[in-house]
């Protein structure tokens, strides 16, 4: 749980086992869940509980999912990600004109799941906790792509931005170089094993520069970790 | 209608008419009737001979030299008794009713199966619908509860989920309707997109990809674009070694925009090239390789034809393949709109 502060996710989403799984995974991942397992009046019970966010399945018993949007939005501007097994530019459009935030095809990409979610939910509660991460006194500005550590700052590029947050997130566990990158294919930086090395040892030299010098601590064969 | 054909069809006719004539003119004779009679005889029985052979030449030869003329210009050619004229005489008219219910019984067939097809494809695009959630739950599952063999589960997963869609875009692709929807995007969008859920083996395979010059508006259906993208770039993969290149750029021209994918893979052999649209169909290399279904090109082709994608595939045994799509600019598609 790297976050002080946990967001709600409500989760809209009748059938059962995915709903377990979901609400186990978003929790694994430093979530708060609340699902509703009723489907009567659907609008009223989501303004209800007054989630930070939506993940809302389009195809419910009995009332379309872009119906519930709808409703929603007349009373809340709560953030809503559509879920769905539809997926054409068609649908796509029609649940953004209903007031939907995103659109996500099942079955999805679990981490690009996440990365949405961070993404909406940073957006639209800017100010809090989200984009800012520590370990130990350093800390990761996310939206500022600066890392700070006693009174001086360095600024990171995108690559090493990824790279530093994969890590912070995953901290005092082994991250591998397959696990990295996929990290940052996920966020359209195709980068290959020689990028990654290149990106690492530069990433290394501005570190050593606040004196962090041993802050990413290499596994040989099975990756890189960060104490906290 | 030839007239050498009506004239050996009618030859009965003048036969008859030189035999009567004969007839005629020896019992005239006989009877001693004058020459001027005879002749006037003659000459009255010929011309009606003959006019009424023009005349009904003239009559059919009208209808049907329309009927052939009609049947050439009309690209769909169960219509043509819509397009004609009830004929005037007889013969004509029993061959025009006989188009009619022929055709009527052609429509009728047409509309069983084209109903049975639209029924099958709705429980098809129904069923993939339906599958994603299972498979969905299946991920979630393999995620949350992670084992020795929760990497190849996903990668089975994934499989499947590209199978699935392959069968929707197949169901898709035979569709008469164009269900896609063409909007402003930005082509690097389905690149990344079609990339994004390749990683995982381009990761494994240590393959170096670079992408160049892909960031350009097009006007498309993302989602289109994404899945050809994706068929390609699969084969890319399929056919190229472990730490091999594949590079992936754009090209812009006055008309059209041109988006390639490079492998440098194992290329395909000049005798199997005129064949990779065809369905089914899998080269030597393909056969060597056990997850060719020979679907993904030809359902690429399918689709860039219904976009208006030019697709040209090059390619040079043991050097690589380079497949290249010409996307017209956003003002062919709006002129195509209006």
């Amino acid at each position: 749980m790297y976050n002080k502060f946990m967001y709600t996710i409500l989760i809209v989403e009748d059938e059962k086992n995915i709903r377990d799984e979901l609400s186990t995974f978003l929790k694994t991942n430093g979530y708060e869940v609340i699902t509703i397992t009723d489907f009567h009046e659907v609008s009223k019970q989501v303004v209800n509980l007054h989630p930070h966010l939506v993940l809302l399945d389009l195809n419910l018993p009995g009332v379309d999912g872009n119906h519930v949007a709808k409703e929603v939005r007349k009373q809340s501007n709560v953030p809503l990600i559509i879920v769905t097994s539809r997926n054409t530019d068609l649908d796509e459009l029609m649940s953004m004109h209903m007031g939907a935030d995103d659109f996500i095809t099942k079955p999805y990409n679990l981490q690009i799941l996440l990365a949405r979610m961070e993404r909406i939910l940073n957006r639209s509660y800017e100010g809090d906790q989200g984009s800012k991460l520590y370990v130990r006194d350093v800390l990761l500005d996310v939206a500022k792509s600066t890392l700070t550590y006693q009174d001086e700052s360095i600024e990171l590029t995108k690559n090493e931005l990824r790279i530093l947050t994969t890590l912070f997130k995953h901290k005092n566990n082994i991250v591998s170089r397959d696990e990295l990158m996929s990290e940052m294919w996920d966020s359209d930086m195709f980068v290959d094993d020689n990028a990654l090395t290149v990106n690492m040892n530069r990433l290394r030299k501005k570190l050593a520069y606040l004196n962090l010098a041993d802050f990413i601590e290499t596994k040989r064969g099975m990756g890189y970790i960060i104490h906290a | 209608m030839r007239k050498s054909t009506y004239v050996k069809e009618h030859l009965y006719v003048l036969l008859f008419g030189i035999l009567l004539s004969a007839l005629q003119v020896f019992f005239m004779i006989a009877s001693g009737v004058n020459v001027d009679t005879i002749v006037f005889f003659m000459v009255s029985l010929w011309l009606f001979i003959l006019a009424f052979l023009v005349i009904e030449y003239r009559r059919k030869q009208n209808f049907y030299h329309n009927v052939q003329q009609q049947l050439e210009r009309l690209d769909q050619k169960s219509l043509l008794h819509e397009v004609l004229e009830v004929p005037s005489f007889e013969e004509g008219q029993i061959f025009y009713q006989t188009l009619e219910v022929v055709n009527k019984d052609y429509n009728d067939r047409l509309a069983q199966y084209a109903k049975r097809e639209a029924d099958y494809k709705e429980y098809v695009e129904m069923w993939i619908h339906e599958i994603k959630s299972p498979l969905t739950a299946a991920k979630l599952m393999n995620t949350n509860h992670p084992s020795l063999i929760s990497k190849e589960l996903a990668i089975e997963m994934d499989r499947m989920d590209d199978y699935i869609e392959q069968a929707l875009y197949y169901a898709k692709s035979s569709d008469p309707q164009q269900d896609y929807v063409l909007k402003d995007m930005n082509l690097s969008d389905s690149v990344n997109a079609a990339v994004r859920r390749l990683k995982q083996r381009f990761i494994a395979k240590h393959i170096k990809l670079t992408i160049q010059d892909c960031d350009c508006k097009i006007t498309m259906d993302s989602k289109w674009l994404e899945f050809i993208l994706h068929q390609i770039l699969d084969n890319a993969l399929k056919y190229t070694n472990d730490y091999g290149k594949i590079e992936i750029y754009a090209k812009k021209h006055e008309e059209h925009i041109e988006v390639s994918i490079r492998d440098h893979g194992i290329g395909i052999d000049p005798k199997d090239l005129p064949r990779i649209y065809n369905r089914g169909f899998t080269g030597e290399n393909g056969r060597l390789e056990k997850k060719a279904t020979g679907m993904g090109l030809y359902l690429c082709k399918a689709l860039c034809d219904k976009l208006y994608i030019q697709l040209q595939v090059d390619s040079q045994l043991g050097k690589g393949t380079s497949v290249t799509l010409s996307i017209p600019n956003t003002r062919f598609y709006k002129q195509l709109v209006s």
